[in-house]
């Protein structure tokens, strides 16, 4: 899967949480430029985003996300993980 | 305890330990006390000593704390007001209270409708620290304005008398002692008075105080303070250990010495899950109204034999000074084992609510408790069954006030703010509270109509609420499911809802 295909599913998984669409995702995006996506949301979000990759995220990891771009690179190698 | 007095003096003991870890820069006493200076030096200059109501905008640096202090030292009360918060609501407040002057370290302030005294660039250099002013300790320390069902926020004064008062009590506690090396967690936004459970024992004792930016998310900024900084003094609200529980596998720290919850129920499984990943910790759960000054009750956790009701744990024992009772609706002392009203007495009291002659009427009382003389009483509108060891349970609340990531939120405040909005206007509507699969409370709108785009009335609610009052989904339902008493089933519609 390459970047753009990683990006939009994780995107379905913002949608599905947050219940719109009104926004872009990019590297650089952070919590502050999407309504909705905050501590409560975020949480349900990393966990869509789990279930719909099959995958599992380690705290460390979660801890030193800052924005999109690190959440991708995180899927990335948990993929790669697998 | 001199609450002041032996904050000021352990300011000028621990002079070169680090006082604060804010954005992962560190501050020491002195800097505190230098900053606690100067802008004492201001306020004396710009502000009459009669004024004594003062608005604080509560940004995430040292000068919002020292600001604390400094209008402490100088007999005033801090009144704040969160800087993320609706500016309507945050103005109607400060004029609530008829405050002129606000303290604020942002660089261009919001608030320029009243005189803004600047406090940024006030710890650069050394100032000669000065004690406490002499002042009557009837003073209020701060006002905390609380959500209120009729719409208006409540305002909840604290004296200088309250808060020694609930200093002395913690202090009180021979198994709850900080020292100058211990490295605390500060998560609590300052306008949520659990953030001087936090910040008060730390200072007093010396230790470092490691704050977390609004902006954060919080759980995550919290393991990474925990794990990174090894934190001996974690105070927290239920919330975060709820979402970090998939991760509990991978926090282990022994360092911590004191966990401490308060703000909202706590679980007992996921408490006896999380012990596992403090396993040197003492854990504690604190109960207490703001109208009580933060705290009135707690629980040690013992290692077996929790006590918990539903799934929630006990919340222990009043504070040796506390009077507290469980009444029934005829203000008769219930059985043990029976569900009733817990109402408190004491020196943490509030004198009242601000300006509301009839809520006033109706949440304080006189009392007599045995044969003692009247006292007077505070309802405090939860519903709890004490045992037969005299250990107090939480059952639930007796209105529409919910808990949302530990703030008051009174159902009716929303609900007021919903009904004047153009699209629900003419439309039957609430807001329930609806658990989460992280545990977690959530608030939903619920509006009797086919479905219709709801964007403009969020605005409009972020406009006027605050944050964590904004409903985080919309439910559309055709007709609302009442009960045998005529009354909006609420049960039945929260089962709709998760189903």
């Amino acid at each position: 899967m390459n970047k753009e295909e990683l990006l939009s599913k994780i995107k379905k998984s913002f949608v599905r949480v947050l219940e719109h669409n009104n926004f872009e995702l990019n590297n650089t995006t952070t919590a502050e430029d999407v309504d909705g996506w905050e501590s409560i949301t975020h949480m349900l979000i990393m966990t869509d985003i789990e279930k719909s990759f099959n995958i599992k995220f380690k705290l460390m990891d979660l801890m030193s996300m800052e924005n999109v771009g690190d959440l991708l690179n995180t899927v990335q190698k948990e993929i790669e993980n697998q | 305890m001199n609450l002041l007095y032996s904050l000021h003096n352990s300011f000028l003991k621990h002079r070169k330990k680090n006082a604060f870890c804010i954005n992962d820069v560190f501050f020491t006493y002195q800097d505190v006390l230098n900053s606690i200076s100067q802008i004492r030096d201001k306020i004396v200059s710009n502000i009459n000593t009669s004024e004594k109501h003062i608005g604080l905008v509560t940004n995430n640096d040292l000068e919002t704390y020292a600001s604390i202090f400094a209008l402490w030292m100088e007999g005033k009360a801090y009144i704040p007001i969160n800087p993320n918060a609706s500016k309507i609501r945050n103005v109607e407040i400060l004029k609530l209270i008829d405050v002129k002057h606000v303290l604020d370290s942002t660089e261009i302030s919001d608030y320029s409708d009243f005189k803004v005294l600047n406090t940024s660039f006030y710890n650069k250099f050394k100032s000669a620290p000065f004690e406490p002013i002499k002042f009557n300790k009837k003073n209020n320390a701060y006002v905390l304005f609380t959500s209120g069902s009729t719409g208006v926020p409540k305002g909840i004064p604290i004296s200088f008398k309250n808060l020694n008062a609930l200093v002395t009590a913690l202090d009180e506690d021979e198994e709850y002692k900080l020292n100058a090396d211990d490295r605390c967690l500060q998560m609590y936004d300052l306008t949520f008075d659990a953030s001087l459970t936090a910040i008060l024992p730390a200072l007093l004792a010396g230790a470092c105080l490691y704050t977390v930016p609004s902006s954060a998310i919080k759980y995550f900024y919290i393991s990474k303070l925990l794990l990174t900084h090894k934190l001996t003094v974690l105070k927290m609200v239920p919330s975060i250990i709820y979402y970090l529980r998939p991760y509990f596998a991978e926090i282990h720290a022994p360092c911590v010495r004191y966990s401490i919850f308060g703000g909202e129920k706590l679980y007992i499984d996921v408490v006896e899950e999380w012990r596992a990943c403090v396993p040197n910790a003492t854990l504690l759960n604190h109960y207490g109204p703001t109208e009580f000054t933060v705290c009135s009750h707690y629980y040690k956790l013992e290692l077996e034999a929790l006590k918990s009701h539903k799934g929630v744990l006990s919340i222990g024992k009043p504070f040796n000074k506390v009077e507290s009772v469980l009444l029934d609706s005829e203000n008769n002392i219930v059985s043990d084992n029976i569900e009733g009203e817990l109402c408190l007495s004491g020196e943490q009291l509030t004198a009242g609510y601000w300006k509301n002659d009839a809520l006033n009427s109706s949440a304080f009382f006189m009392h007599k408790v045995n044969k003692g003389a009247e006292k007077r009483f505070y309802k405090t509108g939860d519903l709890c069954i004490r045992d037969h060891d005299g250990y107090y349970m939480y059952v639930g609340r007796k209105d529409f006030q919910v808990k949302i990531g530990g703030y008051r939120v009174e159902l009716g405040e929303i609900e007021y703010h919903v009904r004047k909005h153009e699209s629900t206007k003419s439309k039957n509507s609430l807001v329930i509270d609806v658990k989460n699969s992280n545990n977690s409370e959530e608030l939903v709108l619920v509006i009797e109509s086919p479905k219709f785009n709801t964007d403009n009335l969020l605005d409009y609610l972020k406009l006027n609420l605050v944050e964590y009052m904004i409903p985080k989904k919309v439910f559309f339902i055709d007709s609302l499911p009442h009960n045998n008493n005529g009354k909006i089933d609420r049960n039945t519609l929260r089962n709709l809802i998760v189903n």
